[in-house]
């Protein structure tokens, strides 16, 4: 049973790679094979990720390696609970979606077999990237991942944007590996194994004994640091919004599958990186770092797919922050949710002159006093909406600063909702706002609910001491988010004032982040300038 | 390669040669002012993606020959017009073009061209362009004009001109959004160059990427475009007589936004302070050029920068090889024009199996859009049923209209966009009872504002975290609907937040009302245009269907480009239906019997939409039929349906498939790049009556308007179609054969690198300058081109001296057909006749031994 189990979870990643093996000339002289194939195998993955999921249901977690070779301590095996089994769900179904919208969408591009191809082995390799039972395995097919996004991202490899772009992901993809080797080191030093199971075990243990170790913060520091450049967190961001060079739906692929990699393996590494104080407050910072600055230059963005750019960006600061604040279930429920709104969005994202409407009547013009009153009551209904859910539901507890944090967060967003509906003074639209705002809190809270008892047993629940560090982190965090809901009430009165003037330039700029990255890329390696830009696909 | 060699005769093309107007002229100002104007004056206009229509990218050139346009556009931006040598030599190779072909290519083209053509005798001629012995590879010659962003660029390698382009796009993207961005750019409301000053003093990035204190350069520019492009030509030293050149080369370098610009400019909700947005752009582009200058970056480049004063030669003198590559490939597209000619007029003159539309009384009447593809439903709708008789008219049948969706603030422009509005219709809800109205436009209000409270909601800087936590995973049901193709019908703009039973009551009306409508008399007007236009006076039929057309296609910018041009790029369905209310009207009935047409009382107008997409008509406003008239609209929709079901199977081989029932779910699918072919394929017009055309096959590739000469005594509607629907026809001839001859110049690039921005335009890939003309999708499959570039042949039949009257009295008409922007043949009692500006009208000959195929 055992080995029917694993056959379901590791074959499809193994027919994934294996036809992406294929040479890109054979696949450019056979589409119509290629597109047959790659759209069977992600469906049979898709399928066979269902069925994994029901044996995980009935038959418990899976931890199944290979008997050899036992001289290494290296081996090749499968690791799969509920967090693995969301995961490769997510990505089993996004990968088939993209694989069926290229089917036409890049119907007559000469290298659509080439293509094809590449997705082919990048779906293969983060599925392998999910099942590993080990981190040796993880690293390996993290590394294979990066390369066939590579492959992916230079599809169009006489556009020189889009050669750059690719170049600066290479470079920081290098970076997150260097930091992954030099943990995987420190964690075999420390543990003896590479097994998650193993490593899990053992952290339990140490726990209890003394509280973790120095060690192990260290190491719980790296694994986040090497998360922290596949996430595109602040400041390893900047290759992200210039990846639009490539078809739109490697856009859907990254945004919403390989993007996730990092915050996997925050979740995946979870039981272990708990235990760092450090690298909980690394996360947190980088991650409300990343949240606030990507929805504020979100606002500024005047392009569709750079929007959903910088907004995925900040989603995934989101996500690290919540992983920060000790809330790995609620960080789940962020890359599930987000990829598949992300791919949507990504996929649709021709659709941005159809669902812009004609001129419609204009916001009524309110005097600030009625703006600050229908702010103030607003604000006032989703605290108490909050603090009512909270306290129904028992979240209500001062030893989680990070529930705080973010049921803050909520209470923001549902002040923001109501408000904009009160602004039209109309009781049909208040009571929509209203109606709104109970199904938005019915639905994150279900979602959560759902999510946090899918992931009971991958993910821990413990309650960490606060150190003094730690309440600073929180106040800074809260601080930050509280500044950035003010100034977007503010522009609405003050966006002509010189200060908030300014910090539009550099918003709209994304703060400069990308002319740092790009003069580092081309001293490093630099892009030979081609003079064909005429990237259109020729025919067969 | 043998390449024979020229002397040195001076053989340059003829070009405009603008130092003569300049030296008789006195002060700088009124100097830069005449440059400025012939710049602005070059640039075609681009509609945003909501209204796109079809543009003649050439339209500032036409009063200039076809190939001194090209000329004249090389020297300041780089583009073809004409294909490449290989593309006609495999189709000479595949037989398409014959000698008989060439030869009177040949012909036409010393007539046109005898300073290039006289150089060679034809024999010489004909050599050069059946063998490829005399191919050779052109040397690329350096353009006179260049900014000095390209120049450093070709001489470090280094990427300065994508990155103004970048630059002034973000500047301008920002300046323009329409409502992408939530935090709006604050100088939105000043003048374009205002605005980016005003940004340009804060914005260190150009600063940053190596230009030193271009931020204090931007802070001592006059305020005002014009003193600054004066202040920055001096700076440069530019010459006099180049200014204009030169400026136009600064311009055409962001042709894109210079495009979308010269639109906003003309069009009429242009606030005061912004029609010099285009000065605007020129200097703003002017300005990074001169930032790079006075940056000390290349100081030594510039003394060898081509657009240096010192270094641009008086008349420029194109290579003599440029010159004879150039002339064989314009003999080259002559010639295939020529044989597309040979084909068309043997099927033209070709005795109609059209039976006298006099001797049986038709059933039904129905007017098609002249759109390239009512002619396979026409043919196949006449194919049908014997009692069908069609027409030909422009698709917004002469009602220049603002139509306003109910809730909206301001509607699209339904007419021509050589035409604007002269009236506003708004969409009603079409009952007695003011309740049921109100509630209507009540429920339609709140469900707008309930949208953009949403869309607020997911967007904004706080609330899109809880946004994806709460309603993220229901993207599952939207991911799974989209790819498996379950998504039913999208409910149209109007339709939107209604239920059901509400929908059908949308719709316009006739009554005036407030500062809407359309007064009486001019109702009667309006009526009587439409039937004296379309040549339908008497012997109307019981059912007559005024039938516009629209695409059905998801999650695509370029939709409105395959709507209906002649609606301003929207469907026809409001023009077709405020068509059929006029002419059911009691009172305009009463009113045009005044005027000479008697409605009989059994005649029923009623209004339809043809899917472009799907080849379905659907028919509107049913319910008002009169049930004597039911059996008739029963027969007709039948018929329809059977029409479309033909039409189909024809389109189904040039989409690539076998299932004729593929159309439906391309209409739907959103990874659909080609969801049709549009009017891919366009090479003809022709005004002539029905019976000229029916039954004869065509290719869905001629544009075609109902005309009868005999009923147009006073050649007033011989002078609307020429002026009017013409250069509406030949906008969109010239918009596919530009965007097919050099994509990368005249087109917008590959569709899946296509970014939507500002809500308006289209970039591609990261950034760049916006898009203009069609995406490559929509004129190649990837195996081959879809669209064949030939210049429009207009075939009217009418006597010479008619055509020739109208020709005489527009400038517009003699520029086109003068100038090789169209060819005008005339169709004369069984004998087509070409004209041309050399020696008038002369018969068309076709060449006979291949005249069968």
């Amino acid at each position: 049973m055992e080995w029917f189990f694993g056959g379901v979870i590791a074959l499809p990643a193994m027919a994934l790679l294996g036809s992406g093996l294929i040479s890109s000339n054979w696949a450019n002289r056979h589409v119509r094979i290629l597109n047959a194939l790659v759209t069977h195998i992600t469906l049979w993955a898709l399928l066979a990720a269902v069925i994994a999921a029901i044996l995980l249901s009935t038959t418990g977690p899976l931890d199944l390696s290979l008997p050899y070779p036992t001289f290494l301590p290296l081996t090749v095996g499968i690791y799969f609970d509920s967090l693995t089994a969301v995961m490769l769900l997510l990505v089993s179904f996004i990968g088939h979606i993209i694989v069926r919208y290229s089917r036409r969408y890049l119907d007559g591009d000469s290298t659509q077999g080439r293509f094809l191809r590449w997705v082919s082995f990048t779906l293969g390799s983060v599925s392998m990237l999910i099942i590993s039972a080990n981190l040796v395995m993880f690293t390996a097919a993290w590394m294979m991942t990066s390369y066939g996004l590579h492959q992916l991202l230079t599809h169009y490899p006489d556009r020189p944007e889009a050669v750059l772009a690719a170049r600066k992901k290479f470079l920081i993809s290098r970076l997150g590996d260097a930091l992954l080797v030099i943990a995987l080191v420190f964690t075999y030093n420390k543990f003896g194994s590479f097994n998650y199971g193993e490593i899990f075990a053992e952290a339990q243990g140490m726990q209890l004994e003394s509280g973790g170790g120095w060690m192990l913060s260290v190491i719980g520091a790296l694994y986040v640091l090497g998360a922290i450049t596949k996430s595109a967190q602040v400041p390893f961001h900047s290759w992200l919004p210039d990846t639009m060079e490539t078809p739109t739906p490697v856009s859907a692929l990254m945004h919403a599958g390989i993007i996730n990699a990092g915050g996997f393996l925050v979740i995946r590494l979870s039981p272990l990186i708990a235990h760092s104080h450090l690298a909980l407050d690394v996360l947190a910072i980088v991650g409300a770092l990343t949240a606030l600055f990507g929805s504020v230059v979100m606002l500024t963005q005047t392009s569709i797919k750079r929007s959903l750019a910088y907004s995925t960006i900040a989603q995934m600061g989101m996500m690290m922050l919540q992983c920060g604040l000790g809330a790995f279930s609620a960080a789940m429920l962020h890359i599930v949710a987000h990829s598949l709104y992300k791919a949507h969005a990504f996929l649709s994202s021709g659709s941005a002159v159809e669902a812009s409407s004609r001129k419609q009547s204009q916001t009524p013009q309110q005097s600030t006093g009625r703006l600050v009153l229908g702010l103030l009551s607003a604000l006032a209904i989703a605290g108490v909406v909050v603090s009512c859910l909270m306290f129904v539901l028992g979240l209500l507890s001062d030893h989680e600063p990070g529930g705080m944090i973010l049921s803050m967060i909520f209470t923001l967003s549902l002040a923001q909702l109501l408000w904009n509906s009160f602004l039209f003074a109309q009781p049909r639209l208040v009571i929509i706002g209203l109606a709104n705002a109970t199904l938005v809190s019915v639905g994150y809270i279900v979602a959560w609910f759902a999510m946090d008892s899918v992931l009971s047993h991958s993910v821990p629940h413990i309650v960490i001491p606060l150190s003094w560090m730690d309440q600073v982190v929180v106040l800074l965090v809260a601080g930050g988010f509280l500044a950035v809901f003010s100034l977007q009430i503010a522009l609405i009165r003050f966006h002509d004032r010189p200060m908030i003037r300014a910090l539009y330039v550099k918003a709209a700029n994304g703060f400069y982040f990308d002319i740092a990255a790009h003069k580092l890329v081309s001293r490093v390696w630099s892009v030979a300038p081609i003079a064909n830009k005429n990237a259109l696909p020729q025919g067969r | 390669m043998p390449v024979n060699v020229l002397e040195e005769s001076p053989m340059s093309l003829p070009h405009f040669d603008i130092s003569s107007d300049f030296s008789t002229s006195t002060s700088d100002g009124a100097l830069l002012e005449a440059a400025l104007f012939t710049v602005q004056s070059h640039v075609a206009p681009m509609w945003p993606l909501k209204d796109f229509v079809a543009v003649n990218p050439f339209v500032g050139f036409t009063e200039i020959k076809f190939l001194e346009a090209m000329h004249r556009l090389q020297r300041v931006r780089d583009g073809e017009m004409l294909m490449p040598i290989s593309y006609y030599r495999r189709r000479l190779a595949a037989g398409e073009l014959s000698d008989g072909d060439i030869m009177l290519a040949l012909e036409q083209c010393s007539k046109e061209y005898p300073e290039i053509f006289s150089h060679y005798s034809s024999d010489e001629w004909q050599k050069r362009l059946v063998s490829n012995h005399y191919d050779f590879d052109v040397e690329s010659s350096e353009r006179p004009f260049q900014t000095l962003a390209e120049w450093i660029d070709r001489k470090r390698g280094s990427t300065w001109a994508s990155i103004i382009t970048n630059e002034v796009s973000r500047h301008c993207a920002a300046h323009y959004d329409e409502g992408q961005a939530i935090w709006q750019n604050p100088w939105q409301q000043l003048p374009l160059f205002s605005a980016w000053r005003e940004t340009a003093m804060i914005d260190r990035r150009f600063e940053k990427l190596g230009v030193s204190s271009f931020r204090e350069f931007v802070s001592a520019l006059p305020d005002n475009p014009r003193e600054a492009i004066a202040a920055m030509l001096t700076k440069l030293s530019v010459q006099q007589v180049h200014w204009q050149d030169f400026l136009e080369c600064q311009l055409f370098s962001m042709n894109g936004w210079a495009s979308y610009i010269k639109y906003r400019v003309k069009s009429a909700e242009m606030t005061e302070s912004s029609a010099d947005d285009l000065i605007g752009l020129i200097a703003i582009r002017l300005a990074y050029d001169v930032g790079l200058h006075s940056s000390g970056l290349s100081r030594d480049l510039v003394i060898q920068w081509p657009s240096n004063p010192q270094n641009i030669k008086a008349g420029s003198r194109v290579g003599v090889s440029k010159v004879q590559s150039v002339a064989v490939r314009y003999a080259f597209q002559v010639a295939a024009e020529v044989a597309y000619r040979r084909r068309l007029s043997c099927n033209l003159l070709a005795p109609s199996i059209a039976t006298s539309s006099l001797t049986v009384q038709n059933k039904v009447q129905m007017v098609f859009c002249i759109d390239v593809r009512s002619e396979l439903i026409r043919r196949h709708l006449e194919a049908v049923s014997g009692s069908v008789e069609t027409f030909g008219f422009a698709g917004f049948f002469g009602l220049p209209m603002e139509y306003v969706p109910l809730g909206a603030l301001e509607g699209s422009a339904q007419c021509p966009v050589l035409l604007s509005p002269s009236f506003c219709v708004h969409e009603s809800v079409r009952t007695n009872d003011p309740k049921l109205s109100s509630e209507v436009a009540a429920s339609k209000r709140t469900g707008q504002i309930r949208e953009s409270v949403w869309k607020l909601f997911q967007s904004s800087a706080i609330s899109c975290f809880s946004f994806v936590e709460s309603t993220g995973v229901l993207y599952l049901a939207d991911l799974i609907k989209n790819a498996w193709g379950l998504r039913g019908k999208s409910p149209s703009e109007s339709a939107k937040y209604l239920p059901m039973e509400h929908r059908s009551l949308l719709g316009p009306v006739l009554q005036a009302s407030g500062d809407h409508g359309v007064a009486p008399s001019r109702q009667i007007e309006l009526a009587e245009g439409i039937l004296r236009n379309l040549g339908l006076t008497d012997n109307f039929a019981r059912l007559v269907a005024f039938c516009g057309h629209g695409s059905e296609t998801v999650n695509n910018p370029y939709r409105a480009g395959l709507d209906c041009g002649a609606c301003g790029g929207h469907s026809g369905e409001s023009n077709a239906r405020y068509a059929a209310l006029l002419l059911n009207d009691g009172a305009v009935r009463s009113g045009l019997r005044g005027r000479g047409i008697h409605i009989p009382e059994s005649t029923w107008f009623i209004p339809a939409v043809h899917n472009t997409t799907t080849d379905e008509i659907e028919f509107f406003d049913i319910h008002s039929v009169p049930s004597s008239h039911h059996e008739e609209l029963k027969d007709l929709k039948e018929w329809v349906a059977m029409a479309g079901q033909l039409t189909r199977s024809e389109r189904a081989s040039r989409l690539g498939t076998q299932v004729s029932d593929d159309t439906f779910s391309r209409s739907r699918d959103w990874s659909e790049v080609r969801p049709e072919w549009g009017l891919a394929g366009n090479a003809a017009f022709l005004v002539a009556p029905r019976s000229r055309t029916k039954g004869k096959q065509l290719d869905g590739r001629t544009f075609m308007h109902s005309y009868d000469f005999k009923r147009d005594s006073d050649l007033k509607v011989l002078e609307l179609i020429m002026t009017a629907p013409m250069v509406v026809a030949n906008w969109i001839n010239l918009q596919y054969y530009a965007s097919t001859v050099d994509n990368h110049a005249y087109g917008s690039g590959n569709k899946v690198l296509h970014n939507v921005v500002g809500l308006f335009g289209i970039q591609q890939g990261n950034g760049g300058d916006l898009m203009t003309g069609l995406p490559w999708q929509s004129v190649h499959d990837g195996h081959k081109f879809q669209h064949e570039p030939l210049r429009l042949s207009v075939v009217i039949e009418a006597p010479r001296f008619a055509i020739q009257q109208i020709i005489d009295k527009h400038q517009i008409v003699q520029e086109l057909a003068g100038n090789g922007w169209l060819t005008l043949l005339a169709l004369e009692e069984e004998q087509l006749y070409v004209f041309s500006s050399v020696d008038g009208w002369s018969t068309f000959q076709s060449t006979n031994h291949q005249s069968n195929n």
